[in-house]
């Protein structure tokens, strides 16, 4: 059975770690005391990442417009300046506005993190749960294909297919094909740990149909694991773009994106510092912002759950 | 020996425990008992100094005229597992799983003892054999998910004696056992605590623990003492409310007898299910007649939670039958399966794992009602009739207490008129006055609505008190059944006898390919003369007829 | 399962996910691209002549080419280049140089990573645990190239200062052990600093969930001083899942480490990766693909051994 190959591997890091009884029964909660109000939604860390990860999205957002130059535009008066009043970020060999080039990649980048994020967490959540849920066939045929798709290396296969498409949607069709699943196996390993779940034997004891078993009471209830996993996956997203692009695999001209930006600034990072820098700086902060947040959600819904970071 | 003087634990604001005092003298036996939150624990932990950095303590414990309180954490490691000692319960938990049991015991021993290792092992080996360990020298070498629940048990104890404690503290030993399992673990604590003539600090919330092995005892409370004396005293003339509450759940009168109904709602036949390397479910009969309650009880792993699922899934089983209400759920159809669940639902034990956290009381009471077509307009009057106000339907599980979530689970589970509802320990996950009122409310639904209960518990005088008929499951069969109180006064099968008695039985023998399954463990059976007992080693002993035992040996059978 | 039953399973993965990445690379990529710069054109005939040589011709039906691939695979014959070197040959002459590499990353790593780890979770909250916290945190925001680019970029000033030429920032190295270590230093570091801040992060939360087990309680409770309860049994259990975690990795990073390869010029497995898709090599990409899975699904075996090694007990 191919399911306990990386199954194994991920339901230990996910659910087997933690001893399941908490550690003093005895002076944690009564049962019949009140229950506690819910817990705030974000720590002091969350918040920070929040809020650096609102700016870096205004920016990418607004920025492009508020520029007066624009991507196409070439300034034949300054290649490869330094920061100036007229180009705040510095000028590319070729004259390109690094501001505007900047701040469009960060908008692609951030882009095609959050759909590949979203949609690779979906068909993770749909794939897991199923297979978690029937077991038997459909489990061995889901996480077969799952297992093959984590035997493929994944880089080489997205740019042997992404060198013949210059289509960024493309990209995040075939990055998303190559993110959902470790998250799918995590889910399969919770789900099956569910489908034991008293509330579930209860639905399923009252005659209600599985596929809305799995849509109504296992999913919704996966909701803080896939919030979790899926803002960790916005910056495996953005991080695998960037490697692509940066070997030209990813985003091709004339859309830019962070890893383009760098794949082009590294050769000239020497001595000019600016081409390298201000993408990278941007690139470092915004997976730090998206990390801060994903590991709040983390800690706050599911602390079983750190352990796969 | 240990002195404890006005003592006070907090976890950050939440005082757990609060200005608590105790002494137990050498060779005395003191029984701290309180239900859940009730701080014996953190009692516990204290005096072993082994409570996290979040907890504050003020207060004295005083250990040979030494104040644990204030000592630093070179002098307590060198007093834990020499001066003190504890046994943990949760004995799964407790040993480390990478080890093996008699390593660990010989940790425990070097720890304070510079003696070769192998002396160190031996010694672990005598302890082993001490605690009644069959085969020590063997078992030494085990790893501790080899054991048994019981047998880890006696293993801890083993390892608190290893070093003679002055003090031994046991926090809850017997609450994961079966009964006749913690009478046996009983037993060896109190040799134990012979053996090395300690005071015993006895925590559990069983009043029957602290009958059995205490000398004096200690009602705790919400961090609070209620009340104190020996434990004659406090049992035979409770003075405080509450203490009288815990008495009076452990007692029970029969119900009157009653001729049997006539319809049958629930028959099962020969049920057999086995997974692989278990014989769960090992041939299981009995009938449930209308307006009945028939009570199962039997130790964990009996097949009693396997035999609930079995029914439930409505589906062809391994073998035998399943019939509800005059369908053999072998040749349902989809369409008539889902027609059948209507006549047939399950309360579980917990209530707060039984209801779905996303879903609000509403939608929750609503999901069986409209999964079978009907409107979701009754669950104001379902909510009512298990005594929850209307505006709880807008509330999520988690903003209800225990009983209120089991009440949910109710509404639930008759909402679509069942004529059998499945009761898997509904109440065993509450506080005993909790459990009292859901019981209240279980039996007058019964009345009202002419329902049959299947009733699952461990509890024996609660099975006692609300069974019409009882069944005891042994390793997949049933050993005994019949109306509840023939079964309570003249039981005929020697397990149930020591069900029933709390007897001491071991839990660490081997499983019978063939013959009486309680062989290994039957006191009957180990003084009968050779002629009867070849019987009991070939064949398999039948239950004929809707009562009876399971056993060839028993005053109703023929010789 | 049984071990035959899992010997089939992962053969039949290894030659799906090598015949699928085959197709894949036959369908998108054009070898014919690799003449079309010539001065003189050559003839099409001539290039006809020598793609279908090395089975790379797209005028040859896809069914027949991939016959033919298979059909020298099962002999152990992993196809030639566009230019007519052996695959297999090229791919064991580079596996051994991303292996050193690899090796070195991991060993540094793992080292680093479960060390900073578990004194994280010994000292949870005070200073220390905060301090790397914080370090791991923007080692794991940094992407593999700009922390490549960003160490050559040290590099190079620090050999400034200094006047010297000690750390090398590109090439395997040819003289004597010295040189191929400084060779080595910089993309093992651009490897193993990652690695260690994710496993350290792995093994504080192992740590952590271990410290909080009963049986640490109990091993205090017999008198144990502090440190042989942390290490006897807490890092001992903690080991169990994240050997399993280094174990994977390890099968992972054998095609992983592309970037580092590439930026620091090693002629390992995954540089080749990236030449054979720009030089349209498809029977190097289905090779690298029949590498990458078997080492994972190696990796996979040699985790399932070593949890039968650590954990005797079978403890869940």
């Amino acid at each position: 059975m191919s399911a306990s190959l990386w199954g194994r591997f991920t339901t230990r890091a996910t659910t087997g770690l933690r001893p399941s009884a908490s550690r003093f029964p005895d002076l944690s909660t009564p049962v019949e005391a009140r229950p506690e109000a819910r817990p705030r939604m974000f720590s002091a860390t969350g918040i920070a990442g929040l809020a650096l990860l609102s700016f870096l999205a205004a920016l990418a957002v607004l920025g492009p417009i508020l520029v007066p130059w624009t991507a196409a535009d070439r300034d034949f008066e300054a290649f490869l300046q330094p920061p100036s009043a007229n180009h705040p970020f510095g000028t590319t060999a070729s004259g390109g506005d690094l501001l505007v080039l900047t701040l469009l990649g960060l908008r692609k980048s951030l882009l095609i993190g959050f759909v590949v994020a979203v949609a690779a967490t979906t068909v993770a959540a749909l794939v897991g749960a199923f297979a978690g849920y029937f077991l038997g066939w459909v489990d061995r045929t889901l996480m077969w294909v799952t297992d093959l798709l984590l035997v493929l290396p994944a880089f080489l296969v997205v740019a042997v297919v992404s060198s013949g498409h210059d289509d960024w949607i493309a990209l995040v069709v075939l990055l998303t094909a190559f993110m959902w699943m470790v998250t799918a196996k995590a889910v399969r390993g919770v789900t099956i740990v569910m489908r034991d779940r008293e509330y579930v034997k209860a639905a399923r004891f009252m005659g209600v149909p599985s596929h809305r078993i799995v849509l109504r009471h296992v999913v919704p209830n996966l909701a803080s694991l896939l919030v979790a996993d899926a803002t960790v996956n916005v910056s495996a997203a953005i991080l695998a773009e960037t490697s692509l692009s940066y070997f030209g695999f990813g985003v091709a001209p004339p859309d830019v994106s962070l890893g383009s930006l760098i794949a082009d600034g590294a050769p000239t990072a020497l001595y000019a510092p600016w081409t390298f820098w201000w993408a990278a700086g941007l690139l470092i902060a915004l997976i730090v912002a998206v990390n801060l947040v994903g590991d709040d959600l983390r800690d706050r819904f599911d602390p079983a759950l750190r352990a796969c970071a | 020996m240990i002195d404890v003087t006005d003592l006070s634990v907090s976890f950050g604001a939440t005082p757990v425990v609060r200005g608590l005092s105790f002494s137990v003298a050498r060779g005395e036996v003191l029984g701290l008992i309180g239900e859940s939150g009730s701080g014996k624990s953190a009692t516990a932990l204290a005096v072993m100094g082994l409570l996290p950095r979040t907890a504050s303590t003020t207060g004295s414990i005083r250990l040979n005229g030494e104040e644990l309180t204030t000592a630093g954490e070179k002098r307590l490691t060198a007093l834990r597992g020499r001066a003190m000692a504890i046994v943990f319960q949760d004995p799964l938990q407790a040993f480390t799983p990478v080890h093996r049991v008699g390593a660990q015991i010989a940790e425990a021993i070097r720890a304070h003892r510079r003696v070769p290792r192998k002396v160190a092992a031996r010694r672990a080996v005598e302890l082993l054999d001490l605690v009644g360990i069959r085969d020590p020298h063997q078992r030494a070498r085990s790893y501790p998910h080899e054991f048994s629940g019981g047998m880890r048990q006696r293993a801890l104890i083993a390892m608190a004696i290893a070093n003679d404690p002055d003090l031994l503290i046991a926090d809850e030993p017997t609450t994961a056992l079966d009964v006749t399992v913690q009478a046996h673990v009983l037993d060896v604590l109190k040799t134990a605590q012979r053996e090395t003539g300690a005071a015993l600090l006895l925590i559990t919330h069983d009043l029957s623990v602290v009958a059995r092995a205490a000398d004096r005892v200690h009602v705790l409370r919400r961090g609070l003492t209620v009340e104190t004396g020996t434990v004659e005293e406090v049992l035979r003339a409770p003075r405080e409310a509450y203490t009288k509450s815990l008495i009076a759940a452990m007692e029970a009168d029969d119900r009157p007898a009653a001729a049997r109904p006539v319809r049958t709602v629930l028959e099962v036949r020969d049920l057999v299910r086995h997974h692989p390397g278990v014989k769960a479910v090992d041939g299981v009969s009995f009938d449930l007649r209308s307006g009945e309650t028939l009570g199962l009880v039997g130790e964990s792993g009996s097949g009693k939670t396997t035999l609930l699922m079995e029914i439930m899934a409505l589906a062809r089983p391994q073998r035998g039958s399943v019939t509800v209400l005059g369908r053999d759920t072998a040749t349902l159809s989809r369409r008539e399966r889902r027609r059948v669940r209507r006549d047939l639902q399950i309360v579980f034990q917990d209530p707060s794992a039984s209801l779905d956290p996303r879903m609000t009381v509403g939608a929750i009471v609503a999901e069986p009602l409209v999964t079978h077509g009907r409107s979701a307009g009754r669950v104001p009057e379902l909510l009512a009739q298990v005594g929850l106000p209307p505006a709880y339907a807008a509330r999520h599980p988690v903003h209800l207490s225990g009983g209120q979530r089991q009440r949910v689970a109710i509404a639930r589970a008759i909402a679509l008129d069942p004529a059998v509802l499945v009761l898997d320990e509904p109440v065993s996950a509450l506080d005993p006055t909790i459990r009292a009122e859901i019981i209240v409310l279980l039996e007058s639904l019964r009345a009202e609505r002419g329902l049959s209960y299947l009733f699952v518990a461990h509890d024996l005088p609660l099975i006692r008190r609300i069974a019409d008929r009882v069944a005891v499951m042994y390793r997949g069969r049933i050993a005994e059944i019949g109306p509840a109180h023939q079964v309570f006064t003249a039981p005929g099968h020697p397990y149930t006898k020591a069900l029933l008695r709390a007897s001491t039985l071991r839990d660490d023998d081997p499983k019978i390919a063939a013959g009486c399954r309680f062989r290994p463990r039957c006191p009957l059976y180990a003084e009968l003369p050779a002629a009867p007992r070849s019987r009991c080693v070939t064949e398999e002993p039948e239950i004929s007829g809707d009562s009876g035992a399971a056993c060839h040996h028993h005053p109703g059978e023929a010789p | 399962m049984g071990i035959m039953v899992r010997l089939v399973n992962y053969t039949a993965l290894i030659v799906v996910a090598s015949s699928l990445a085959w197709l894949l690379a036959a369908v998108t990529l054009d070898p014919r691209a690799n003449y079309a710069g010539r001065t003189p054109a050559p003839p099409v005939a001539v290039v006809d002549a020598a793609l279908s040589e090395v089975n790379l011709n797209d005028h040859d039906p896809l069914l027949d080419r991939y016959l033919t691939w298979i059909s020298g695979v099962a002999r152990g014959d992993f196809g030639r280049t566009w230019d007519g070197l052996s695959v297999g040959a090229d791919l064991a002459d580079r596996a051994g140089v991303t292996l050193r590499l690899v090796t070195a990353g991991l060993l540094v790593g793992a080292l680093l990573g479960l060390t900073v780890g578990t004194l994280a979770a010994v000292h949870h909250r005070r200073w220390f645990d905060r301090l790397s916290g914080g370090v791991v945190f923007l080692l794991l925001a940094v992407p593999a190239v700009v922390l490549a680019n960003v160490l050559i970029i040290g590099a190079i000033r620090f050999n400034d200062a200094t006047g010297t030429r000690f750390l090398m920032v590109s090439g395997e190295g040819d003289g004597g052990p010295l040189d191929r270590l400084r060779h080595l230093v910089l993309p093992a570091l651009t490897l193993a600093l990652p690695l260690a801040a994710v496993f350290s992060r792995y093994q504080r939360n192992a740590m952590l969930d271990v410290l909080d087990a009963d049986y640490v309680r109990t091993a205090r409770a017999k008198g144990l001083p502090r440190r042989t309860v942390v290490v006897r049994h807490a890092l001992r259990t903690a080991l169990i899942p994240t050997t399993t975690y280094l174990t994977f990795t390890f099968g992972a990073l054998l095609v992983g480490s592309t970037v580092t390869e590439t930026v620091f010029g090693r002629p390992g497995l995954g540089q080749r990766l990236i030449t054979a898709i720009q030089t349209s090599d498809v029977n190097t990409v289905a090779g690298i693909t029949a590498v990458a899975a078997a080492a994972l699904l190696l990796s996979a075996v040699a985790a399932d051994v070593l949890q039968r090694v650590l954990n005797p007990g079978r403890a869940r």
